[in-house]
Parts: structure tokens; C-alpha cells; sequence
């Protein structure tokens, strides 16, 4: 049985997209209940740099992985 | 200062915060935790040839997993800043506000007029709390919340004073002024002069 490689992106971009989610309900209360404060207008900015470094990382990782070849996944067999 | 629910021309006397230190202790093993990936990732690059190999599906899995881990690491780190930050307890001339944020989706705010107070107590317990100056502080109060505790605060012995001389002096401003007493029927005020 072989699946496509694109599967294991595709994972990770729900999880990203959970993660992004979350960030949002968190930004959301930063900005309602402190939207004067720069304290913690500073921490949004800090957070969202980190993230956009994380995922600048995997991308510049990820460059040159070839996403059209299959994984072949061989089941044992038992005689 | 601002603070959310604030009136127009309301005055801050204090802005309290939980001690640092208690944002430290939660964070302290998310820390050591982000550093996990990293040691992750040179060990793998120095004694395997996974990372070495950009085409093989270990290399993907490995970058996605530590990718991953870093963003969930990073999340929590914020979410603990959120929940330390936006837990905070507001003095004001006429009231004491206690807003408790509880993860994101949780948040309680209360509310007590300085009139209400009735007993301000304040306690440290533990080597780190003594040795840091903080500790909790109890305000007994006469309205639908019998307690109002601010938790973990720094110099809790001098904040619980302030409390109770801003509950007297606010006390004392709304005690009506008694009037000067009136002269009776009958009776001279000042001397006469005799003929």
C-alpha cells in the first residue's frame, strides 16, 4: 500500500492551523482587556515573531523534499 | 493607568500584579522544554545521517516534529503570559476591582466598594515567599462575596495597610459633616457691656 507524500504536509497544516487558532482566542483577549497596555501589546509582537521564525524555518527546511513521490508501507507477513 | 471598566476620571491608587516569580516558576519547565528540540536536532545532525538526506521521509518527519513542537512550546509560553498578565487587582479611591483571567476562555471580574471592607488581612507562608516579599491578602467584606483574596502579591503587609487607610479615609468622606451647634432662646452670645 503506498500514500502519497503530500499526506505528512497536510497534517502538519492542520496542526498549524489549530496552533494559529489558539494564537487568535490569545490576541483576542490581549487586545480587549489591555488594549492600552504595551506591555502587552509588545508580547503580541514578540509571540508572532517567534512563530513566523518557526515557520519560516520548516519552510526553508522543507525546501527541495520531493512531495510527489509515495511511501510505500509494506504490511509483515507471517507463514 | 487604564484598566478595563474604568470610570471617566477615576483615579488608580494601585495596580497590583501577581509576583514575578510566580510567572517564573510556571514557566521555568516550558523553557527547559524549548530547548529539548534543539538538542533534538544536533544530536540527530552530528551522530545520524537522517537530516543528512533531504529527500528520505525521516528528514521530513523530524523537521515537521520539532516544527510543531516548537510552535505548541511557544503557544503555552504565551498563554502563561496571558493568564499572569491579565490576572490583576485595582485600587481605586472608591473601589477595589479583582480581574481573574483562567486560561482563554475563563475570566471572572469583581467588584467592591471601599465602604464594604470590613477586615484586611494579609499572610506569607513558605522559605522563597518570605525571602521574596510576597504573599496573599484577605479583604472580609460585607457585600454577596464575602472575600476578596489577592493572591500572591508583592509586599502584601504594606498593601494590606494602604487598603485599610484608603477604606478609612473613604469612609470619611462620606460621613456627612455634623452642623455647628445653634445659640438657644434666652441666651447672649458674646459679652454685653455693662452700663
Amino acid at each position: 500500500m503506498s500514500i502519497p507524500y503530500w499526506i505528512i504536509p497536510l497534517l502538519y497544516v492542520v496542526i498549524v492551523v489549530i496552533v494559529l487558532f489558539a494564537s487568535i482566542f490569545s490576541f483576542y483577549h490581549v487586545f480587549r482587556f489591555a488594549p492600552k497596555n504595551r506591555v502587552a501589546q509588545v508580547s503580541v509582537y514578540v509571540y508572532t515573531a517567534l512563530t513566523l521564525a518557526i515557520l519560516v524555518w520548516t519552510w526553508v527546511a522543507l525546501q527541495g523534499v520531493n512531495w510527489s513521490q509515495t511511501i510505500d508501507i509494506v504490511f509483515p507477513t507471517f507463514s | 493607568m487604564y484598566f478595563p471598566g474604568q470610570k471617566e476620571g477615576e483615579q488608580v491608587i494601585m495596580l497590583i500584579r501577581r509576583h514575578w516569580l510566580v510567572l517564573v516558576r510556571q514557566i521555568f519547565f516550558l523553557c527547559i522544554a524549548a530547548i529539548v528540540p534543539l538538542v533534538v536536532y544536533l544530536l540527530l545532525s552530528r551522530y545520524t545521517e537522517i537530516l543528512h538526506d533531504r529527500t528520505s521521509l525521516g528528514y521530513v518527519l523530524v523537521v515537521m516534529a520539532i516544527s510543531i513542537y516548537a510552535l505548541c512550546i511557544v503557544l503555552f509560553l504565551f498563554i502563561s503570559w496571558i493568564d499572569y498578565y491579565l490576572d490583576v487587582w485595582v485600587v481605586t479611591k472608591d473601589r477595589i476591582i479583582a480581574i481573574e483571567q483562567k486560561g482563554l476562555f475563563s475570566r471572572t471580574v469583581a467588584e467592591l466598594s471601599l465602604d464594604r471592607v470590613q477586615d484586611v488581612t494579609s499572610d506569607v507562608h513558605g522559605f522563597i515567599a518570605t525571602m521574596m516579599r510576597y504573599g496573599n491578602i484577605r479583604i472580609q467584606t460585607a457585600g454577596e462575596q464575602s472575600q476578596f483574596v489577592f493572591e500572591q502579591v508583592p509586599h502584601p503587609y504594606e498593601t494590606a495597610r494602604s487598603v485599610m487607610e484608603l477604606h478609612a479615609q473613604y469612609v470619611k468622606s462620606q460621613t456627612p459633616q455634623t452642623a455647628a451647634p445653634t445659640p438657644q432662646a434666652g441666651t447672649a452670645l458674646g459679652t454685653q457691656s455693662k452700663a
